[in-house]
């Protein structure tokens, strides 16, 4: 098959091959600023974690809560992308198009690279607080490592070679059985309290000071423009793999015309 | 300032992971948006 | 471009013979296994990690007032124990063996108990943060702290369950202790 169609497009007339736009241009930029400033926020104005006690003894954790603004936006990416995942894919059994499925696979993408993350960060701010690495029989790790693999497992399926439609409905019966584990990560500091090393939720008990809860929610903000930034890029990539898919079949049928037509005329001739 | 080596080591790896897959994203929408036809790439502007 | 004749040109009477080609041959070698085997490495290792939690029953800690409710019934059994270290009441000790240890108390809804400490302590080993200490109990007055009854934990292993507090309190006293150099 010629790759002649599909190769000399996009380029040489002025507008780049890219998968950019003016929207994902802005939430680039927006991402890049963004940071700047949680870097200077998290470094430069967010006091260390301490307190006294009755006893007049000072305990906290000091600077390595700084490793919160890195860890905590990670996990609610992570849970964002699954989230996604989870939706996409209820929506595509129901109207059963490309679009929603392209849109499970993008996200559930990018919620397995913030879900490493999540655990990677996860087990360096371990390390000083907890005085452990990782804890094997701990419910929330190990609930959220459950949780990243069957998304790795995910997204594994999703490129074992089989028809698109077996595929896209095969997908989507992973991630609405996958996603039963999200919630029992969110919850189960709270279901499993005596089970895990890992605190409760500080902004629902609301135990956190003014500039920690600003910065740590200015770190959500930019998570999610990223995020927005992330998907709008991964989507259409995927879409673009549609089309090349698309125009190779769309070329297929086009040489066995041009065939069928040349084997006409040689047979017209006496 | 405490944990030094925890900071580094959390928020760096944290850029590094980010940075290499919106590249990867990048460079894999440039490579896959040759191959298609412009008219099928519906955010592409002419003043982009 | 592909030289593609107009589809006028094509007899539209004449069916086009449109029966299947010889297909690609299929992908060979780790291309073509290696997602099947991600799947099913993915699978072992859920399956492995499910098994580890289900069967580890030590990790459920135990609070002090329930161990020490329950000290004849779980006699030497190893388990994990959790609960506050008790202000002032740290000390280096040396064991029969000449091991150094830490002894401390630990508290929990007004329940103390008496700890030997063998292994590494945490940074952040402090008074009223939660730690998690793995051991049993022995009957012995050897290492009598603020408890005193008779009884210690003898632990070996020691982790850190910090609370969901990140809240400031008493910030003047904080900055005393600053100025006093009681931390950096």
């Amino acid at each position: 098959m010629t790759t002649a169609t599909t190769e000399s497009t996009g380029t040489g007339d002025g507008i780049p091959a890219t998968t950019s736009s003016r929207a994902t241009k802005v939430l680039g930029w927006l991402t890049l600023a963004g940071f700047a400033v949680l870097v200077a926020l998290a470094f430069a104005w967010v006091p260390e974690d301490t307190r006294i006690t009755e006893q007049g003894d000072v305990v906290g954790q000091f600077d390595a809560v700084r490793l919160m603004f890195v860890h905590v936006p990670s996990a609610i990416l992570a849970y964002t992308g699954f989230g996604l995942t989870f939706l996409a894919s209820l929506a595509y059994v129901r109207w059963r198009t490309d679009w929603w499925d392209m849109m499970a696979h993008a996200s559930a993408e990018i919620g397995v690279v913030f879900g490493v993350l999540t655990l990677v960060t996860g087990s360096i701010w371990g390390r000083p607080t907890w005085q452990t690495w990782w804890e094997w029989g701990d419910v929330r790790l190990v609930t959220t490592l459950v949780m990243v693999l069957v998304f790795v497992g995910y997204l594994a399926v999703r490129r074992i070679p089989a028809d698109a439609v077996v595929q896209a409905r095969r997908s989507a019966v992973i991630a609405l059985v996958g996603a039963v584990n999200i919630v029992i990560v969110n919850r189960s500091v709270d279901w499993w309290e005596n089970r895990t090393l890992h605190q409760q939720s500080t902004l629902i008990a609301r135990k956190i000071r003014d500039e920690t809860l600003f910065t740590l929610s200015f770190s959500f903000a930019v998570g999610m423009v990223l995020f927005a930034w992330l998907l709008l890029h991964r989507f259409r990539m995927a879409y673009l793999q549609r089309q090349i898919e698309e125009l190779e079949v769309d070329e297929a049928l086009a040489e066995r015309r041009a065939e069928a037509g040349m084997s006409e005329t040689q047979g017209g001739r006496p | 300032m405490t944990h030094v080596g925890y900071l580094i080591a959390g928020w760096s790896i944290s850029v590094a992971a980010v940075l290499a897959y919106a590249g990867w994203v990048l460079m894999r929408g440039r490579s896959l948006s040759r191959r298609v036809p412009e008219n099928r790439r519906r955010w592409m502007m002419p003043d982009d | 471009m592909t030289d593609v004749p107009p589809e006028d040109k094509v007899d539209p009477g004449e069916a086009m013979d449109l029966s299947p080609r010889p297909a690609r041959p299929p992908r060979r070698g780790i291309r073509r296994w290696a997602p099947v085997l991600v799947v099913a490495i993915v699978a072992v290792v859920i399956g492995i990690v499910l098994w580890r939690v289900l069967a580890d029953a030590t990790l459920v800690f135990r609070e002090v007032d329930d161990a020490v409710e329950r000290r004849e019934e779980l006699g030497d059994d190893r388990f994990r124990m959790i609960g506050s270290p008790v202000s002032g009441s740290v000390q280096e000790v040396s064991l029969e063996d000449g091991r150094p240890a830490v002894a401390f108390s630990v508290t929990l809804d007004g329940v103390v108990a008496d700890v030997v400490h063998t292994g590494a302590t945490s940074d952040q080993f402090q008074p009223e943060v939660p730690v998690v200490i793995d051991g049993h109990w022995v009957r012995s007055r050897a290492y009598a702290g603020t408890a005193d009854d008779g009884w210690y934990f003898a632990s070996d292993r020691m982790l850190v369950k910090h609370d969901n507090d990140y809240r400031v309190e008493n910030q003047d006293r904080i900055d005393d202790a600053e100025e006093r150099g009681q931390y950096e």
